[in-house]
């Protein structure tokens, strides 16, 4: 072999080995988890350390008043719209149960789906910062365009062509460098401030919601702390055919794993309460039947809205809202619900519709905008059902002592708009992530300013007012026949510049 | 939403489905449907330990109650 031969074949070997250097660094990212430590486990009643509310700052006295918010998914649309409420909240000074703070400050959890999980995480990191830099890193930003230039990039095709890494991961590791900055879980750990950030994501395997929470992650027996926020949000946001799923390990089952008793509880209600029934046994059969893998997809195809995390926290007895329910004397949920209503034009052919893309795009968001109806009108109904309890319980004079806060469902989504032109406008807005730059700022203020004029709202702050003043505890004014209250807080609110778009 | 009244001579933490929260004895707790475990919070004090129970078709004037007695030291 000539020297020059032997430099070529010796590059080659660099090359080669490089290759699969990186791909094995590959494969493990793709799909890496640390498996719980015996002194992580959890208990019986599902306490331990990690990410779960009861671990982050605050007692009592941040209680009192308890708002969550739900970001729906729909891309941009939905990130842009969340930002604009996030705006909204922070000029809405209150003084009740604290001093001089705003509604922003009194946020405890966050739930959000898809789009909307850009706005929750990166708030939930940064904070406040949400304000400084993320319209320019990712609300006024062609990432669809920058997700395209690395599938196209021929490094990434030697990637791409692993089972183990596809479109998904090199989305997740986009986000990772360029939005999120190398952050995991520890990170929200360490800094333990509320809003808890529930973002959602589906379980293809199951079809059930899975949330990037430690409670979770205990079920796939799996350390959420060294989890890549990036992951989730792309997990989350994981658009069925344009994404494909993200995976994750299951190393259950684990040595010592406690028998979860809500659960336990749960599978004997099968004719007392089927959906408490079948969620414990989803939630069991990480366990009790363990897979190998969790396949995850946009968290939209099990709830757009993000709401359902919520719910369950109210409704269940292990959820971080009912176990600390006897605190909390003022409960505020905002559901923020970037839904679209495209015009019906597959009805207007007598020809079957094309598989792709007519029937698939249908597939996958039919189911989606069904359960934004079916959760926002559960959270109603389960609001009118305390407002009659605390009614009776108030008449008893004393006999019978409930605690139970009734909460304040506020949806704010486009068919609030008054003008129908203009709502039209924006139902046309679509689901992606690169939007015109006008548009982007017509959605931010738009979600300021449905928060502002909302009525459910209005009234809220009209008895956080109330409660400032002294008079807590009496009817709210939400009670009021009437639908236009006056609260100097949302008069204070000064939306964004909306822009040109969209004009007459 | 079910209802249930968990009767207790003190004011003392309860404890449902393994899990500790802001519930109190002698006030209506609220709870979804189902089937629940229930204990009061340490000192050991009390009986029965725990009490397993349904909770279906309550409204918060007929609340499903559970009694637990205090232990003579």
């Amino acid at each position: 072999m000539t020297a020059r031969k032997y430099l070529v074949h010796l590059r080659l070997c660099i090359v080669v080995a490089g290759s699969l250097f990186s791909l094995v660094t590959a494969i493990s990212c793709a799909t890496s988890t640390a498996r719980l430590r015996t002194d992580q486990l959890p208990n019986a009643g599902g306490a331990g350390p990690g990410y779960r509310f009861e671990n982050l700052a605050g007692g009592k006295d941040e209680n009192k008043l308890f708002v969550c918010l739900a970001f729906s998914g729909g891309g941009t649309r939905a990130a842009a719209l969340s930002y604009g409420v996030m705006l909204a909240l922070r000029q809405t000074r209150i003084d009740w149960p604290r001093q001089g703070k705003t509604l922003l400050n009194e946020v405890d959890c966050i739930s959000s789906v898809s789009g909307g999980s850009f706005t929750a995480a990166y708030y939930g990191l940064y904070h406040d910062r949400l304000f400084d830099d993320f319209e320019d890193r990712f609300l006024y930003r062609n990432i669809q365009g920058g997700l395209l230039l690395r599938a196209v990039y021929p490094w990434n095709w030697f990637w791409l062509a692993s089972p183990y890494y596809s479109r998904i991961d090199l989305a997740a590791d986009m986000y990772d460098e360029e939005l999120f900055d190398h952050s995991n879980y520890d990170i929200l750990i360490h800094q333990a401030h509320r809003p808890f950030v529930i973002m959602n994501a589906t379980n293809i395997g199951t079809g059930n919601r899975f949330s990037f929470t430690q409670d979770q992650f205990d079920l796939i027996g799996s350390d959420l702390g060294t989890y890549p926020i990036a992951r989730a949000v792309a997990a989350s946001s994981a658009f069925p055919f344009l994404l494909s799923p993200l995976t994750l390990e299951n190393y259950q089952p684990l040595q010592g794993f406690p028998a979860l008793t809500e659960y336990q509880t749960g599978l004997r209600d099968y004719y007392n309460n089927r959906s408490r029934y079948y969620w414990s046994q989803s939630q069991l059969s990480y366990v009790d039947k363990p897979h190998p893998y969790v396949h995850l997809m946009d968290g939209g195809l099990a709830d757009n809205i993000g709401l359902r995390s919520i719910i369950n926290a109210y409704e269940q007895s292990n959820g971080f809202i009912s176990r600390n329910i006897s605190d909390i004397e003022r409960l505020v949920i905002i559901a923020v619900n970037a839904r679209t209503v495209s015009n019906d034009t597959i009805s207007d052919s007598r020809h079957t519709p094309h598989i792709i893309p007519t029937v698939a795009m249908a597939t996958a968001t039919i189911g989606m905008d069904n359960y934004s109806f079916d959760t926002v009108d559960f959270a109603d109904r389960l609001a009118n059902d305390l407002k009659q309890a605390e009614e009776v319980s108030a008449q008893s004079k004393g006999k019978l002592k409930l605690h139970a806060p009734v909460p304040y469902v506020i949806e704010l989504s486009f068919e609030s708009i008054p003008d129908p032109q203009v709502r039209q406008k924006f139902y046309s807005i679509s689901t992606s992530f690169h939007l015109p730059p006008n548009q982007v700022k017509a959605l931010i203020n738009m979600g300021c300013v449905m928060l502002k004029n909302d009525p459910k709202f209005r009234c809220m702050l009209e008895d956080l007012e109330r409660d400032a003043a002294g008079h807590h505890g009496e009817a709210s004014a939400c009670n009021d026949k009437k639908t236009d209250w006056h609260p100097q807080a949302a008069q204070q609110i000064v939306c964004p510049d909306p822009g040109a778009w969209p004009g007459n | 939403m079910e209802y249930l009244l968990v009767t207790f001579e003190e004011d003392r933490g309860v404890i449902v489905n393994s899990g500790t929260g802001a519930w109190r004895t002698n006030q209506i707790l609220m709870l979804e449907a189902g089937t629940y475990v229930v204990a009061l919070a340490p000192p050991a004090d009390y009986s029965p330990a725990g009490i397993w129970l349904v909770l279906d078709n309550t409204t918060v004037i007929t609340p499903s109650e559970i009694i637990f007695t205090k232990i003579p030291s």
